[in-house]
């Protein structure tokens, strides 16, 4: 606590915080009141603020007006298998970064390091052609393979950062008891990491479940949308039915939100890992 | 002391060689020779080109234009972002009842993908019916309906707006762990001097913050640079691509138009770019001493 008196630079700060709150959540109020309408309430004009009939039900129905549990499934699986090849590839990786001496360490690090600065798009053209050599174009596997890779670099980092913080004099200990790297890896150092796994597991998964413009551009097939798709494609449709839509919009950021709210210590921790190291 | 396992190291780190050289470093080196070919629409090789790709995209009129809007887009909303952010992370700094709910709320942005803090802005902003018209032609602000998203100021001005309001949350709760790493010893002496608020913040946090602030703005030019789904969700590009980023225009370029060979050129184009930032941020790295956050 900062021991300011409550002069007018205090207020002042509140009511700018508040006004940056109000603003920041406005859409998301919105969102909500427009997903609780009944479709002959979308147009009216002028338009109001709260329905004036609440419709409860749209948030059951947008589940069969719209393919959305197909999607939300394809998103869940898309995610939670990209969340696992990236912590099975990350932990090992992390580990021998934190513990291990081998040749091109340095080299490692510094590479990992550098692919958290390429931007997406400039690998989309390259990876867009590979894809289509390996005929996994329109095949969700290509966005798991993907995700997995593009958040690795970073779940390295993190979990080296962690590991590196546990006393290895514990690890040692084991070994010397007969265990072997990998027996002291999975029942010392795993068991003693868990808020680290956590933090880097549920950064994967969001970043796999919020990603957009890799998927527009390998996914074809409705059947085969993940959940930012699905939404975004119910723009191109001849009339938005925007209840719904924003009822989906809703429903895809809730896992999310309990998510970020779950892991709120970490969060700047993890974001600026990669660059402050 | 880490033990020396050449082996066991190696073994370790396969895994993740591969995928990422797969997946991310292959793509570049196939970019890489796209953009000194000729590449059918297919975006298969057809055969060396040298520079012509490149030499295409200094002739081409949209791709200067869309260059000047990108570096627009991104120091506006980078700036505006930081300069909202510091009372931002100022005020969460303070002591008050609600703190723990004015974080949760702010969280709400960040949480939802781009995407979708697109989508719900295209819907307030839609067509003539929108909550905003509405709300604005009831208070006598404006008289006729605006197509907020139909030319080409009010678009970006609507985009400029998306684009900090999905900034603020990460760059005011990283500037608050940079406050909260400022030792309140210093606050106290800068008291005990008789320094109000607005000197001892000044003298004492904002050059305290300096590390946090350059190593959070390094990465919101990399997030803002990149954000594809805002212009693209909102406006798609138009009018004539005058709302379009080097990203979606790229996007385009490739996946619309089938000019895979441009699009090659323009994505090395940032490629080098970016790797620019990179290094300034690895000079970035000797302040990471200073920063409380690790």
């Amino acid at each position: 606590m900062r021991r300011h008196e409550r002069g007018l630079s205090w207020w002042l700060l509140l009511a700018f915080l508040a006004l940056v709150v109000a603003v920041s959540i406005f859409p998301f109020a919105f969102a909500l009141s427009t997903s609780l309408r009944p479709r002959a309430e979308l147009f009216s004009f002028p338009p109001t603020w709260f329905p004036k009939t609440w419709a409860w039900e749209n948030f059951v129905t947008v589940w069969s007006a719209v393919p959305l549990l197909r999607y939300v499934l394809n998103s869940l699986v898309v995610s939670v298998l990209a969340t696992l090849l990236n912590m099975a590839f990350a932990i090992p990786a992390g580990y021998a970064l934190a513990r291990l001496n081998f040749p091109g360490k340095r080299l490692f690090r510094q590479a990992l390091l550098v692919t958290q600065m390429f931007s997406p798009v400039v690998l989309l053209i390259g990876l867009f052609r590979f894809m289509n050599q390996v005929h996994l174009l329109d095949n969700n596997a290509s966005l798991v393979i993907t995700y997995a890779a593009l958040s690795l670099a970073f779940s390295v980092w993190f979990l080296a950062g962690y590991f590196e913080s546990i006393p290895i004099e514990i690890e040692e200990a084991a070994m010397m008891d007969g265990c072997t790297r990998v027996g002291a890896l999975v029942r010392v150092v795993l068991p003693m990491s868990k808020p680290a796994l956590v933090a880097s597991g549920v950064f994967a998964f969001i970043w796999a479940w919020n990603e957009f413009m890799i998927a527009l551009t390998f996914i074809s097939t409705p059947d085969n949308r993940t959940l930012p798709l699905g939404i975004y494609s119910f723009l191109g449709q001849y009339s938005v039915e925007w209840n719904y839509l924003m009822a989906a919009a809703l429903i895809a950021i809730v896992p999310v939100l309990i998510l970020f709210l779950l892991i709120e210590k970490n969060l700047v921790k993890g974001l600026t890992a990669g660059a402050v190291k | 002391m880490p033990r020396s396992e050449p082996l066991v190291g190696l073994l370790f780190i396969l895994p993740t060689v591969v995928l990422v050289g797969v997946i991310v470093f292959y793509p570049i080196v196939e970019t890489a020779l796209m953009s000194f070919s000729t590449v059918n629409s297919l975006a298969q090789r057809e055969g060396f080109a040298g520079l012509a790709n490149y030499e295409a995209l200094l002739s081409d009129t949209v791709f200067l234009r869309v260059l000047a809007q990108t570096v627009f887009w991104t120091v506006a909303v980078v700036g505006i972002t930081t300069v909202v952010s510091i009372p931002v992370a100022l005020a969460l700094n303070l002591n008050f009842r609600g703190r723990r709910l004015a974080r949760a709320l702010l969280i709400v942005p960040w949480a939802a993908s781009l995407m979708i803090n697109a989508i719900i802005w295209r819907w307030i902003l839609d067509g003539q019916h929108s909550i905003i018209n509405g709300t604005l032609m009831r208070l006598h602000l404006i008289d006729q309906p605006i197509i907020w998203l139909g030319s080409e100021q009010t678009a970006w001005a609507a985009i400029i707006l998306v684009g900090i309001l999905v900034s603020i949350p990460f760059t005011s709760f990283s500037l608050l762990a940079g406050l909260q790493s400022v030792p309140s010893e210093l606050y106290e002496a800068a008291m005990v001097d008789g320094a109000g608020f607005w000197a001892s913040f000044w003298h004492v946090t904002l050059p305290l913050m300096r590390p946090v602030l350059i190593v959070t703005t390094l990465l919101n030019v990399i997030y803002v640079f990149n954000s594809f789904p805002i212009p693209w969700v909102l406006t798609q590009g138009s009018p004539a691509y005058r709302t379009d980023i080097l990203v979606t225009y790229i996007y385009k370029r490739a996946f619309a138009e089938g000019q895979f060979g441009p699009a090659a050129a323009m994505a090395m184009l940032i490629f080098v770019l970016l790797l620019a930032f990179s290094l300034t941020f690895s000079h970035i790295t000797k302040e990471r001493a200073k920063v409380g956050i690790k």
